[in-house]
């Protein structure tokens, strides 16, 4: 295991979240010197002695054949107990050997691999990938009978690697597959033989819709949902097949839902419950946001009951596989509870609270005192607060803060004591509907009602026009004493209602270890080569100390050591604003994973999380576990691939880099 | 041949059905409308009393005659008139007398054996009037049209000369005369060159005069003929040094107002009436003003005037004549009366629609055409409430339906149908401006604006609802994206004027840089409105923007320095504007909602909403509206019947701002189910719904019409992200049914004048030269005949007659039965040509290409 310390990195607006075009290349690497952890390395960047490794080839490119890249999968689901035929469409699977999910309850056994016939739907290639030939894997697809229903995240092995993942759906309802006759039209749907069903259909061509025919009795309440790929867009419609005056085929719409939200965090899987008020024969329509479709248009529409609790749900797509981020510092839907404050101060590398500290460490089971007992914040419900400004509830440091916006132009107050140079922390979580549907604004006033503070961050872009941003939180030092008023609203005073609800935790600043952000979800490391893996940490709330960056579970022949990145040049904003308020100060780091040439192969993906420690002063944290990622090592590629792998030359890298210097 | 070329078989069908749509049965002529021309009961000389002050001063005369039933008549020009004392005042033409010495006489009129007297003072009839600008130049530069918002007085002026509306602002005028400069917009300074344009050592060199002499290049044309009158009177002004003022200021009232007799007369259908004009000056006295003013006629096809106030009846119908001057407007209106018909008939009445329009009818001695046949009714209302033509089934079973209630059923269909809602979606979404292009290329915002208007119709929700929606909408809801245009918000004045025109029916935007011209609307006014957006912001990215409202009207987070101000500043004033109504009342942040909440609430809440609205909606069924342009309601351009307005908006208030009901109200009235055929009486009138008016079918029903006619749907193609895998809308998607069409193309639709809706869309239904060009060779005329599964393929496949497959298609196009005439005709023509086929295909292209088959009649 190597381990990475990062020096304060006194730049801040760097982007995060793109990969750089150096690594986007064939690997390229630079070899830092490696030092010894020692206790106070503050301030210097520790590197890694790339140049006493063995010189290893470029990962990306390496093997001729690639990873896989999957692009669809039909059926998009089963259900628990059923064993069927399904093909996953692709590019670059042969030699494909099995799928692998990232939860139990679905085997997939690989068939065959055989290229797809017929004319490609596809337009002109965009890029090479495209241009590689469309193959279909056959597959026989088992769900356990004991599977839960929920999503499962699915990818393919080929001796190329790990492809990313596809949603695949255990559902509890009864299959049934779309057939192939044309039900574009409402005269031509398909009928359905029951409900509660999922149906496995796709918009095979552009412009494409489906519909599909079932009954109702008088007063049932139906639930429809569309699962589709992270390609497609669907929408669902609702309609009585009456006819019209004008046409018997003429269907009247009753219902619709395309989640209008285009939103990061934000499923745009649409979601529709309806009551039937008569009892008869009515149609559901499919359909692909501005008439997409073709064969990666898969999709699953489940028909069920509603239920109250169901009721009003937002249609969500879990969070699945590896990639996941383990912390989360700047998301509106965080959990922040009241132990918020013990979490922040174990990302710290602070020594332990003095004995003056009015509340005792707790002891554990083993009667020692390693662990502070958790200072539970005290939870202030705003809901019952008088609405008076003169009125605003009186809170201390920390405070947990629960209300809602319960009406359009609802204000909650509170307010609170601050000496000169107190630093705080705002973080605002919106636990139901949130941004952009419900935007809380804050604000903190003076004592006169000057503004001090509020959560929008306002630049000047490269167009002189000013941006405007909510952001989850913001962080203030107090230039001078007295008595401030925090106001809680929707920014836009026109809504309100019970889905508005919002937790704000006012406290004070902790310095600490933030989010380590990582683009990859997955690698496939070639043996015999070298990847570069790009981190970015961020320090929170003026953390000035570094981070201890390391690998665990790496398999067998994988080291990780530190590496550097050159960093592209991000034109800035005209002005910024005060971005120290509300963009956390970020790193940059690299760790090159390295694979011996006889790093054994390994046949499924390895689970690998990343781990950050922080470091002040000498001391180390806790090491914390930040990401997941799966790992595959893959031999090299055949004969004509390995021509392309000879080693690097001593001054390969430099003169890689200059190649694909983005100058 | 081509099989898709035009034949020869064409031209004769075309001129079949040319006359074919002249088969529609004319009205006879009114009964018993013969001219009547009764003796006048009584007879009026107006003014009653006059004062001519100062040498050369003159009055014009107007002699009245009363007839029976009240009906007057301007016998100006044919009575006689003779002046008691010819020293004290002599007479001129047409009734006009001029002071001659100082002292009283009175003058007598005679009409037959009728007589009339008005007393006539002359005083200081030795003495010039002292000069002044404004009222001698003024007034030539206002006669003459210099000074009309069209021409100098608009918002920019003209090549860099400004003068004020009518002289409104004679000191102004005078300074850019007298002193020159360039006008610029925002600032009372003048830009360079500052060249006088009078030349008072050369005053035949004056711009002044070799602009509108046509001496120089002039934009505007020939103005002021060399050698005129007025000519001459500017040119000795200049030659005197062009003061602004000579003589004894004192002795020279100002004009304070002006009066225009009659404020309302009635004239017979070629007569004539002349106006007479008077200032209303600051010491009390009245002076004519006749010659010194501007006259302009607002409808021209029913009077107009020879500019020295005398008006003239053309056809049945009101105008207002607009009288300008002295920095004045006022208004005379006029009706014109077709001759008498003394057996005007009792005229059936549906509701309080007819009850207006008749009652105008009658006055006009209009004769309004006959009840429309029942294939008239039902092709008109199916267009009018859903955009479709009836399918010949269906018009079968109407026509032989014998109930006596069956329009009234019919529209309860029709009002409750699908296609109700695609066809009402389809209008909201061109007046609110659904499109892709102008907000940014986002189609999920654009879609989900569309839907919101969609779910408005299909849930009937009261329109004083939505419209408060879209006004005031905030956060990521649907109607708040069209605050979106594009990427940015748009400036805060356009927003305002969109929404007050589109829902208050008023365009203020004139008095975005000065005050209105003719209204009384103000530049304060203007930006005290604007400033109701003036606190808006956009937040966030693309595409998750939402909008809202500054909680307190300040920048929220101002942490960089804006370089547009946040405030809405007056333009010339410089100072921050409040949110203030148009009534005065200023609303403040401090309120439960938030400002452009409450002006919302104000706008829909206000009597021009409603009657802006129904006079919107009215013009989709009638062809114009109460008030035409809908959106230009002000003083100059009156409603044609403002009671009807009146009593449409107060019924459209009372029964909850229901569209559904307001629709019913007007396809039941007798007015609008009259039919299209003309009479003698009514034959030149478009503006009393004495008939049903040919309207040309807009881009997209007519081509939902032509897919309809010919079985052979439609396919759009999308150019948008086509390399996303997307495509057009759905097989069988009407042209009305498209969210955006703007990114669905088609040849048709652009041809045929579908707007982009980066404005409030006015579509003007003129035709042009690629229309016709695409009639004869156009793919949607031609390539949808030859389409396998063509309704005339399948009729020929089917194995119907020449007679049935005529029949059905006449029955599907143009909602009747042919006539026997017409059915001989064209089974000649089909049984001449070698094939059968062809002939019809050429046929039912006849059709489509048809008047009949292209207007809504």
């Amino acid at each position: 295991m190597v381990t990475l310390f990062l020096r304060q990195d006194t730049r801040i607006g760097s982007p995060i979240g793109s990969p750089s075009p150096a690594f986007q290349a064939r690997g390229i690497v630079v070899a830092l010197s490696c030092k010894t952890a020692g206790p106070l390395i503050r301030g210097w960047m520790v590197t890694a002695l790339l140049a006493l490794l063995q010189p290893f080839p470029c990962a990306a490119g390496a093997d001729s054949s690639g990873p896989p890249e999957i692009l669809s999968l039909f059926p998009l689901g089963g259900r628990p107990g059923e064993e069927f035929q399904g093909t996953l469409r692709g590019r670059g699977l042969e030699g494909a050997r099995r799928l692998w999910f990232d939860s139990g309850g679905v085997r997939a056994t690989v068939l065959g691999v055989r290229n797809e016939d017929g004319p490609k739907p596809e337009e002109t290639p965009q890029s090479d990938a495209e241009a590689k030939p469309v193959q279909l894997l056959d597959l026989r697809i088992q769900v356990d009978p004991a599977a839960r229903p929920g999503p499962r995240g699915l990818r393919a092995i080929t001796p190329g690697g790990l492809s990313h993942p596809l949603t695949f759906h255990v559902h509890a309802e009864p299959g049934h597959l779309e057939s192939p006759a044309s039900h574009d039209l409402a005269s031509e749907a398909q009928t359905l033989p029951e409900w509660p069903l999922a149906v496995h259909g796709t918009i095979g061509q552009p412009a494409e819709v489906d519909y599909y025919a079932f009954s109702v009795a008088a007063g049932e309440r139906l639930r429809f949902e569309v699962r589709s790929l992270a390609l497609s867009d669907m929408a669902i419609s609702l309609y009585q097949p009456a006819g019209s005056w004008f046409s018997p085929d003429r269907a009247r719409r009753l219902a619709f839902s395309d989640e209008p939200v285009s939103y990061p965090e934000l499923s745009t899987e649409p979601v529709l419950s309806y009551r039937f008020g008569e009892a008869g024969r009515y149609l559901v329509r499919v359909s692909g946001f501005m008439g997409e479709g073709g064969p990666d248009h898969p999709y699953l529409l489940q028909i069920s009951r509603d239920s109250d609790e169901q009721n009003g749900k937002a249609s969500g797509s879990a969070t699945i596989g590896s990639g996941r981020d383990l912390w989360q510092e700047r998301s509106w839907t965080r959990e922040l509870r009241t132990d918020r404050m013990e979490a922040l101060r174990a990302r710290t590398a602070s020594p332990p609270r003095p004995p003056s500290d009015p509340e005792p460490a707790g002891e554990d089971q083993a009667g020692t005192r390693e662990t502070p007992r958790p200072e539970a914040i005290p939870v202030v419900e705003l809901d019952e607060a008088p609405d008076e400004a003169s009125k605003a509830v009186v809170v201390t440091l920390p405070s947990l803060l629960a209300g809602t916006i319960e009406h359009p132009g609802d204000v909650d107050r509170v307010r609170f004591a601050a000496k000169v140079g107190d630093r705080i922390a705002l973080e605002i979580e919106t636990p139901r509907a949130t941004v952009p549907v419900f935007n809380p604004y804050l604000k903190m006033v003076d004592a006169e009602g000057a503004e001090v503070l509020t959560n929008v961050h306002s630049i000047l872009n490269a167009n002189t026009e000013i941006e405007k941003q909510i952001r989850p939180k913001v962080i203030h030092s107090f230039p001078r004493a007295g008595e401030f008023t925090l106001e809680i609203r929707d920014i836009t005073a026109a809504f309100g209602g019970p889905s508005m609800a919002y937790r704000v935790l006012i406290r004070p600043q902790v310095p600490h270890m933030g989010q380590v952000h990582l683009e990859e979800d997955h690698l496939n490391l070639v043996a015999g080569t070298a990847t570069p893996l790009s981190l970015v940490t961020d320090q929170e709330e003026h953390f000035e100390g570094s981070i201890a960056l390391s690998l665990a579970g790496l398999p067998p022949g994988v080291t990780a050591v530190a590496g550097t990145q050159a960093a592209p040049d991000a034109p800035p904003a005209v002005n910024e604003g005060r971005k120290e308020r509300y963009v956390s100060r970020s790193r940059k780091a690299t760790l090159v994973l390295v694979a011996a040439a006889d790093a054994p192969a390994t046949p499924v993906p390895v689970p690998v999380t990343v781990m950050a420690q922080p470091v002040e002063e000498g001391r180390l944290g806790r090491r914390t576990p930040v990401k997941d990622l799966l790992l595959m090592v893959v031999a090299p590629a055949a004969t004509s691939a390995q021509a392309a792998m000879k080693p690097v030359e001593k001054n390969g890298p430099e003169r890689d880099n200059e190649r694909v210097s983005p100058d | 041949m081509s099989k898709h070329a035009p034949c020869l078989s064409r031209r004769l069908i075309v001129s079949l059905l040319t006359a074919g749509f002249l088969l529609i049965p004319a009205l006879p002529s009114a009964a018993g409308a013969e001219p009547t021309s009764p003796d006048p009961l009584s007879l009026r000389l107006a003014p009653e009393k006059t004062t001519l002050r100062w040498k050369g001063a003159s009055q014009q005369f107007s002699v009245v005659a009363t007839l029976a039933g009240g009906r007057e008549k301007d016998v100006t020009a044919r009575a006689r008139f003779s002046l008691a004392d010819p020293g004290v005042a002599r007479l001129g033409s047409a009734g006009r007398v001029t002071s001659a010495g100082e002292g009283e006489t009175t003058l007598e009129v005679t009409f037959g054996s009728l007589k009339a007297r008005a007393a006539v003072v002359a005083v200081d009839s030795a003495r010039l009037p002292p000069f002044s600008y404004e009222r001698e130049i003024g007034a030539i530069l206002t006669r003459r049209g210099c000074n009309d918002v069209a021409c100098h007085a608009g918002v920019k002026g003209q090549g860099g000369f400004r003068l004020s509306v009518n002289a409104a602002h004679p000191r102004q005028d005078y300074g850019w005369i007298v002193k020159g400069g360039v006008y610029q917009v925002l600032t009372d300074e003048p830009g360079g060159p500052i060249v006088p344009r009078v030349d008072t050592e050369a005053p035949e060199r004056s711009l002044l005069l070799r602009k509108p002499s046509l001496e120089v290049a002039h934009g505007g044309g020939l103005r002021l003929e060399k050698g005129s009158e007025d000519y001459r009177v500017i040119l000795d002004w200049i030659g005197r040094g062009a003061p602004y003022r000579e003589g004894n200021r004192e002795s020279l009232p100002k004009v304070e107002g002006l009066e225009v007799f009659p404020r309302e007369g009635l004239l017979q259908e070629g007569g004539s009436r002349q106006l007479i004009v008077t200032a209303l000056l600051s010491d009390g006295a009245r002076e004519d003003f006749t010659h010194r003013v501007r006259f302009e006629s607002k409808q021209q096809e029913v009077a107009d005037l020879d500019g020295q106030g005398l008006v003239r009846a053309l056809n049945p119908g009101e105008s207002n004549i607009l009288v300008r001057g002295a920095g004045y407007e006022v208004q005379s209106r006029i009706g014109v009366v077709a001759e008498w018909i003394p057996d005007y008939p009792e005229l059936p009445r549906a509701n309080f629609i007819d009850d207006e329009v008749f009652a105008k009818l009658r006055k006009f001695n209009i004769l309004p055409s006959p009840l429309s046949g029942d294939g008239e009714f039902l092709r008109r209302v199916c267009l009018d409430l859903t955009g479709r033509i009836p399918p010949a089934g269906r018009v079968r079973e109407f026509l032989a339906d014998p109930d006596p209630r069956k329009r009234e059923k019919l529209i309860e269909v029709l009002l409750d149908s699908p296609e109700f809602v695609d066809y009402w979606t389809f209008r909201l979404a061109d007046l609110f401006r659904v499109a892709v292009f102008p907000v940014g290329i986002n189609p999920k915002w654009s879609q989900s604006y569309w839907e919101w208007i969609r779910d408005a119709v299909a849930r009937n929700r009261p329109y004083d609802r939505v419209a408060e929606e879209r006004i005031s909408a905030q956060g990521y809801s649907p109607a708040s994206r069209h605050y979106l245009p594009y990427l940015v918000l748009p400036p805060p004045e356009n927003m305002m004027g969109e929404e007050v025109r589109v829902f208050m029916g008023r365009r203020l935007d004139c008095a975005q840089c000065h005050d209105h011209p003719y209204e009384r609307w103000t530049q304060d006014q203007f930006w005290g409105m604007a400033a109701f957006f003036g606190s808006m912001f956009r937040l966030g990215a693309n595409p998750e923007s939402v909008v809202f409202d500054s909680p307190d009207g300040r920048e929220v987070a101002a942490d960089v320095p804006s370089p547009t101000e946040l405030r809405v500043l007056h333009p010339r004033t410089g100072q921050e504007v409040v949110p203030t109504l148009l009534n005065g009342a200023r609303v403040s942040y401090d309120g439960p909602g938030f400002p452009r909440g409450e002006m919302a609430r104000w706008i829909t809440s206000h009597p021009y909403f409603a009657e802006a609205s129904v006079n919107r909606f009215w013009s989709y069924f009638f062809g114009r509206g109460i008030v035409d342009p809908v959106d230009d309601f002000r003083s100059n351009n009156p409603p044609t019947h403002p009671e009807l307005l009146r009593r449409l908006a107060e019924d459209f208030a009372r029964n909850g701002y229901d569209l559904r009901h307001l629709f019913r109200r007007i396809v039941s009235s007798r007015t609008y189910q009259l039919s299209s055929a003309v009479n003698p009486t009514n034959r030149a009138d478009r503006l009393n719904y004495s008939r049903a008016l040919s309207r040309p079918l807009d881009a997209e029903i007519l081509l939902d019409a032509i897919c309809d006619l010919t079985g052979v749907p439609e396919t759009f193609g999308n150019w948008l992200h086509k390399k996303k895998g997307r495509g057009g809308p759905p097989r069988g998607t009407r042209a009305v049914q498209l969210k955006e069409t703007d990114i669905y193309q088609s040849t048709f639709l652009d041809t045929f004048g579908r707007p982009n809706r980066f404005s409030i869309p006015e579509r003007d239904g003129k035709s042009n030269l690629t229309q016709a060009l695409h009639l004869l060779v156009g793919s949607t005329y031609n390539d949808k005949l030859w389409t396998e599964g063509a309704r005339v393929h399948e009729l020929f496949q089917g194995g119907a007659s020449d007679a049935e497959i005529i029949q059905e298609l006449y029955l599907a196009a143009f909602s009747r039965f042919p006539e026997p005439e017409e059915v001989e005709e064209l089974e000649r023509l089909i049984a001449g040509t070698a094939s059968r086929e062809q002939a019809l295909m050429d046929l039912q292209w006849g059709l489509i290409t048809s008047r009949e088959f292209a207007e809504n009649h």
